[in-house]
């Protein structure tokens, strides 16, 4: 199985491996959550000025309405796919690796959908009124505008993160038991709430897991609905290379493609800061390594069929935002991210010698450029060649724009740290029942026993 | 009067199902009595007769209310303001569909997290019998006791190996 | 039911951008100033797009005024979430101010580019100040706007002739830039009204309209075919 001996592992090994940072925090933590605090401040001071001076101190003009908020919006509702294909896709074929790998995950997921969430309230002009999005009975008599892609992203994003939501927490009960059992003073009354008594009694595991793969069925479907419906805040509209019917598929293998790449950074980190090395194997990256040039190779395939059907169609109203991008303006952008996307990471993922964990996490980050470049040169090279040419302009972000922007990604890293001190990160009963099947497996046993003491050989008559 | 259990420890999912045989067979009744992990346990359940989930129909409940609700928001607000947008109909099949779809879904979503808790009679802060060193590794078995069963109790779960035997 | 459009006439149109200025006092647009303007923030419900053809020295110039085109199938108005745009049963296309959050949707699928943002609250120096209409509203940091066929003449003209109990007649209404025009480019009226002036000049076989395979089918005929 694994190429290294494994420790032992007993059950309070895990318990105390995995526990341990929710009870010990270093000062490195200390250090890198404040520097995280002051960046999430940035944002929402940087937002504050917005709002008390209009939306013009966003760098968008006319005839580029939307630029890096928008960009920045879809780039994190990409991420947030990360969660739903490790943890449900991989549940439902029950690949026995996904493991160590399912709660940080369905973590990135969770918090993708938040700091993704700001940006429909950051970019409106008037964002004190964005609850005249929200449909309820209201005094004013009116609801919301359903025919608009802008309605059905709320839609989307709502059930979405509430599936998330659930579906974090459902896999999350036993392990926050363990901690209730564990742990003392304020912390033993949280995970004790958290726990909602749970006790692991052979009825409670029955309808969890029960629970948690009717969840996988249903949150599949809806993130590839999410992010399609994402996509169609695009093509709904009749902009030149916005109105394509690729955009559905294109945009999710996308966010796929991105997601993996976010669960592989947080996976070298985690493994690294929390010393799990035992637990997070270089099967684990290995295989997610091949998952991520499989999409690299996808998306690859719709970029050209995007990029070949509309070169050989030959619009005249397409042809200038074509150029713009292989040739013109946006040129260097474009290429840089075929490069990040593609050239870099393909024979990194692809030769078995170079599938390294360091290699592999500096793909991941090269992808992850990449894919912030595709939102952005999807959106503003067409935004800029408008249909009559006595409109062409040009987009450069503000200041204020490119703060929020940046520093939600340290939102996200912050909420991420919380997250990792609040709970374990990877799935303690999981891993164990992993290691109850292997052994299985391993010892032809017709019993399951406990880790750590297998006793090979024992067969025992029918029960 | 409350009920009294026994708790009993064992270090291997068998060693338990041999109390378990016992106890049966001393007559207790297998509705009464729990046995907690703190993994699942693959293979045959503990306890025979146990009562199936119906979490699957939660789901389709759910999921059926969802669309009707879904389609009824749609529908009845395009409806409620007639307002021409772009020629399009007023209520235009094909987005009522996108709502209803997401709807669906979310109704089927809080549908299963509802049945589990029910089924489950969760949240619980009461004191059911539970022995926290579980989360280390065993099986513990709760069994209700009373005076005139205590002693059969107590021999059928020693002699299936009990490291650890509670009476609360 | 009156359905307004317009005609435009660019074998008239010398340029002179009088329209522009006459919306620009009408509507109470905003000014950008220069640093906004470089940025691309400009108001101009109504702008003159001029176009060079030929080479030297046959080179032609010419116009064309772009404004709203008040489209039947308008892509601005499906998209908008909080129903802020929406096609009125006298065939404008509407923009309700006070119910626009911001989302500048609208904007990006107008495939003419017509829609403007106001990025920060107006301000006009005095004695700028002095000569706001006021019959339009002035519209706030963080709200859509673009032409409205003058909406506030023509609901006027309405008023107006339903108080003296007779029918709006063919031409009362001209919008400030059909006003203004010195070449008598913009005509406006009534297109379900056959003897109309607008009406007529729409079914020569000079016109066309802007755009017109996207299907939005514009209310605003263009009319071309000298060589001026």
């Amino acid at each position: 199985m694994a190429a290294e001996t494994p420790p032992r592992f007993t059950e309070e090994r895990i318990n105390r491996d995995l526990l341990g940072p929710l009870f010990k925090t270093s000062g490195i933590y200390y250090v890198s959550a404040g520097f995280l605090l002051l960046v999430s401040m940035v944002v929402f001071i940087a937002w504050g000025l917005q709002l008390k001076y209009g939306i013009g101190m966003a760098g968008k003009n006319r005839p580029s309405f939307w630029g890096l908020y928008i960009t920045t919006f879809v780039f994190w509702i990409g991420i947030s796919h990360a969660g739903t294909l490790i943890s449900a896709i991989l549940r439902v074929v029950q690949a026995e690796w996904r493991r160590p790998i399912t709660r940080c995950a369905e973590a990135i997921t969770t918090f993708a959908l938040c700091t993704g969430s700001l940006f429909p309230i950051i970019h409106l002009g008037r964002a004190w009124l964005f609850y005249w999005m929200v449909p309820y009975p209201n005094s004013r008599h009116l609801w919301p505008n359903f025919q608009s892609p802008l309605m059905w992203d709320f839609i989307a994003i709502n059930t979405y993160l509430t599936g998330s939501v659930t579906y974090l927490y459902l896999p999350m009960i036993p392990d926050m038991a363990v901690a209730r059992d564990k742990a003392t003073g304020w912390r033993q009354s949280m995970y004790r709430t958290l726990a909602l008594g749970w006790r692991g009694t052979e009825r409670e595991w029955l309808r969890l897991e029960k629970a948690i793969s009717i969840m996988a069925l249903i949150i599949i479907p809806v993130a590839i609905s999410v992010h399609t419906i994402v996509s169609w805040d695009f093509a709904m509209t009749v902009m030149p290379m916005w109105h394509s019917t690729i955009f559905g598929p294109y945009f999710v293998v996308g966010a796929i493609f991105s997601g993996i790449a976010a669960l592989l950074i947080a996976m070298v980190a985690i493994r690294k800061y929390f010393r799990l090395e035992h637990y997070l194997l270089p099967i684990h990256f290995d295989n997610l390594a091949k998952m991520l040039l499989t999409m690299s190779l996808l998306w690859f395939y719709f970029t050209f069929t995007e990029y070949l059907v509309t070169w050989y169609g030959n619009e005249s109203g397409e042809m200038p935002v074509f150029w713009s991008k292989i040739s013109g303006r946006y040129a260097p952008l474009f290429w840089l991210m075929v490069f990040c996307n593609f050239l870099i990471p393909f024979p990194i993922l692809a030769i078995k010698r170079l599938r390294t964990i360091p290699l592999i996490f500096f793909a991941s980050c090269c992808i992850l450029v990449g894919m912030w470049l595709e939102r952005f040169l999807i959106i503003v090279p067409t935004l800029v060649h408008p249909y009559l040419p006595y409109n062409y302009g040009h987009y450069w972000p503000s200041y204020t724009e490119m703060a929020i922007a940046s520093g939600t990604f340290g939102f996200f890293v912050l909420l991420y740290f919380l997250f990792a001190k609040f709970s374990p990160m990877i799935s303690i009963w999981e891993f164990e029942e992993g290691l109850q099947v292997a052994a299985r497996h391993a010892g032809e046993m017709r019993e399951p026993t406990f880790v750590g003491q297998v006793v090979p050989g024992d067969v025992h008559p029918g029960h | 009067m409350a009920q009294t259990f026994c708790l009993a420890k064992f270090n291997q999912p068998l060693e338990a199902r041999a109390a378990i045989r016992r106890l049966l067979q001393s007559g207790i009744d297998p509705q009464t009595m729990d046995v907690m992990t703190s993994q699942p346990i693959h293979g045959e359940p503990f306890l025979p007769n146990q009562k199936p989930t119906k979490l699957f129909t939660w789901a389709l409940c759910g999921a059926a209310m969802g669309f009707i609700g879904g389609l009824s928001l749609a529908t009845f607000t395009a409806l409620a303001y007639p307002l021409v947008k772009g020629g399009m109909p007023i209520v235009a099949p094909w987005t009522v569909g996108i709502i209803t779809y997401e709807t669906t879904m979310l109704g089927a979503v809080l549908a299963t997290l509802a049945g589990l808790l029910v089924e489950l009679r969760l949240p619980s802060f009461s004191n059911r019998p539970y022995d926290p060193s579980v989360v280390d590794g065993g099986v513990v078995v709760a069994v209700p006791y009373s005076d005139q069963n205590r002693q059969t109790i107590e021999d059928a779960v020693n002699a299936a190996g009990a490291t650890k035997v509670n009476w609360v | 039911m009156p359905q307004w459009g317009m005609t435009i006439d660019t074998d008239r149109c010398t340029g002179c951008e009088a329209c522009v200025v006459a919306c620009h006092a009408e509507n109470n647009l905003p000014i950008a100033g220069p640093e906004q303007a470089a940025m691309g923030r400009t108001h101009q419900w109504i702008r003159v797009e001029r176009y060079w053809e030929g080479e030297f020295p046959n080179v032609k110039a010419k116009f064309m005024p772009v404004l709203c085109q008040q489209c039947d199938a308008a892509p601005c108005e499906p998209v908008c979430p909080v129903n802020a745009t929406y096609h009125t049963p006298d065939g404008l296309n509407a923009q309700v101010y006070n119910r626009c959050v911001g989302t500048r949707f609208c904007a990006n699928n107008c495939p003419y580019t017509v829609r403007f943002f106001t990025w920060f609250t107006p301000s006009w120096e005095s004695p700028l100040n002095e000569q706001l209409n006021p019959d339009v509203s002035i519209r706030t940091s963080g709200i859509m706007e673009k032409c409205t066929f003058c909406v506030q003449r023509i609901r006027r003209a309405e008023d107006t002739a339903k108080d003296e109990k007779r029918a709006v007649k063919d031409g009362e209404i001209k919008p400030a830039c059909a006003q203004a025009c010195p070449a008598k480019v913009i005509v406006f009226g009534d297109m379900s009204d056959e003897n109309s002036e607008v009406s007529k000049l729409s079914r020569s076989n000079r016109g066309f309209r802007l755009l017109a395979e996207l299907g939005t089918r514009p209310r605003v005929v263009y009319l071309k075919g000298g060589d001026a």
